[in-house]
């Protein structure tokens, strides 16, 4: 007697032995099979034994393809309430599916409030599933306004949605313009956010918290720039002139310096040509440090770029010196060759420092 | 089963089940004569684990698939729920952590699906593919 021919009752008898996968894998071995069996799949899936996994499972695909009958049907086991399962539900399913169709059809078909919806709508906020994020912000149960677990630490919402590479722009706006974020709540975190919309050169990003305007985009950390030193500094033209023309940007001094005297540092020669076209930066400013002029530092960086487009400037005095009473030619001579050649071609260069004669042999003026 | 056919003296009739079947069904009944009786059956529960079959029902089960199955037949016309459960449990354990077509192999069976069918019930349960 081969396999096929036991009567159904008892190969049904035998798939209640079977766990989910075990059975699909029966289902698909031949009509007969799937004649058979496919309807106890999500059966089996139910059992108290295998609902934590398979449960979910299947009921976050059918919530995914909006097949209200089976999670509905699923939903009538009750078995989400007599397992571990229990109110997180929708954490469960946010995590199985990525899918915000599926959080709908979960929330439509009257699966209750749980005690881990503040993680689900976390989730939600850092996979940038912005029509789940909707959703879960209109429950009036969740706390919209405290910190949320984002890996080991609890940040603001706000924060965990600045997180998402791509879509962290679109979540952010649903989350700013919501009428349940406190808008105090908003400032707690927002050095953070400017920094990270900079740091991850998120054009989108920045341009959604300047256009929202609670944001500080001056607010400086202990140890930590301004956001325009940040972009400035990185070179990220892009964010520099997003913050240019936003009006109440602050270009003065973070920390002792300028935005001009972190890019001359840094070499950036696009982000020093935005600056002084901008006209609020002087390009003869000296910093609260050492008294070193843009062109001072870029030269002491042997920034050849740099040196190049701040040299171009009207205006500039090219022998500036700072407080210990070096030029920026001093400081090119010990190790910027290009860079000294460049000063020395300018007329208005001054090369009398009797007192320094290593300086003067190593630019050639003396034998 | 005798208590439905009462008081009797004439030998009973057992035309579904082949001696060698017979045979193999009474030293079942035989080595589990003294067992408990069965709890009450949470349904559930009782199919929690295919795995757990206990060692003499393992060897006693080690049979070709002929008299498998028609020992599980035996039992359920006989209607002797636990040896019915150790049959199924081990039918189960043969197709456990098998793909379709290994299924297919092991108990001969051809795969009478067109393309578009089988890709269709694959989709319908994506979700219980992955283990």
């Amino acid at each position: 007697m081969p396999f096929l021919h036991l009567p159904s009752e008892l190969i049904l008898a035998i798939s209640k032995h079977m766990s989910p996968p075990d059975l699909n894998s029966l289902i698909r071995v031949n009509r007969h099979m799937a004649i058979l069996l496919r309807a106890s799949l999500i059966d089996r899936a139910c059992d108290l034994s295998y609902f934590e996994h398979w449960g979910v499972k299947a009921i976050g695909f059918a919530a995914k393809l909006e097949d209200k009958a089976t999670v509905r049907r699923i939903l009538g086991t009750g078995r989400h309430r007599q397992t571990g399962v229990g109110r997180t539900l929708l954490l469960r399913v946010i995590k199985a599916t990525r899918s915000s169709t599926a959080v709908r059809v979960l929330l439509e078909c009257g699966v209750e409030p749980g005690e881990y919806d503040d993680l689900a709508l976390s989730r939600a906020v850092e996979w940038g599933l912005g029509g789940a994020v909707e959703l879960l912000l209109d429950r009036e149960d969740i706390d919209v306004n405290g910190l949320m677990c984002c890996g080991e630490q609890r940040v603001p919402l706000l924060v965990v949605a600045v997180n998402h590479p791509t879509r962290s722009a679109e979540v952010l706006k649903i989350l700013l313009n919501h009428r349940r974020i406190d808008q105090q709540a908003v400032n707690q975190g927002d050095w953070l956010i400017v920094h990270r919309a900079v740091c991850t050169k998120n054009k989108e990003l920045l341009q959604v918290l300047l256009a929202h305007g609670s944001f500080n985009v001056n607010i400086q950390d202990p140890g930590i720039h301004t956001p325009l030193i940040v972009a400035a500094s990185g070179g990220w033209e892009e964010c520099v002139r997003l913050l240019l023309d936003y009006p109440l940007v602050n270009t003065g001094m973070s920390h002792g310096v300028t935005a001009l005297h972190v890019a001359a540092m840094d070499g950036r020669d696009g982000v020093i040509r935005l600056l002084l076209k901008d006209g609020r930066f002087d390009v003869n400013e000296r910093d609260a440090v050492n008294g070193c002029t843009p062109l001072l530092l870029a030269a002491e960086a042997g920034a050849v770029s740099a040196v190049r487009a701040l040299l171009e400037h009207e205006g500039i005095d090219v022998n500036l010196d700072n407080y210990a009473g070096d030029t920026p030619l001093y400081v090119a001579s010990e190790r910027a060759p290009e860079i000294v050649e460049m000063l020395l071609a300018r007329e208005d260069i001054c090369t009398v420092r009797v007192e320094r004669w290593e300086f003067s042999i190593r630019i050639g003026l003396v034998d | 089963m005798l208590e439905d056919v009462g008081e009797v003296t004439e030998a009973i009739p057992i035309p579904n089940v082949n001696e060698n079947v017979l045979k193999k069904v009474i030293e079942w009944c035989e080595h589990h004569k003294g067992d408990p009786p069965a709890q009450a059956d949470d349904d559930s529960d009782s199919r929690k684990k295919s795995s757990d079959i206990d060692e003499w029902d393992q060897k006693f089960m080690q049979v070709d698939q002929e008299m498998l199955f028609e020992i599980i037949l035996a039992a359920n016309y006989l209607d002797i729920k636990p040896l019915l459960d150790v049959g199924c449990k081990t039918v189960a354990n043969m197709i456990k952590g098998k793909s379709p077509e290994e299924i297919r192999k092991t108990f001969n069976i051809q795969n009478d699906f067109t393309p578009d069918e089988e890709e269709q019930i694959r989709r319908e349960n994506e979700w219980a593919e992955d283990r």
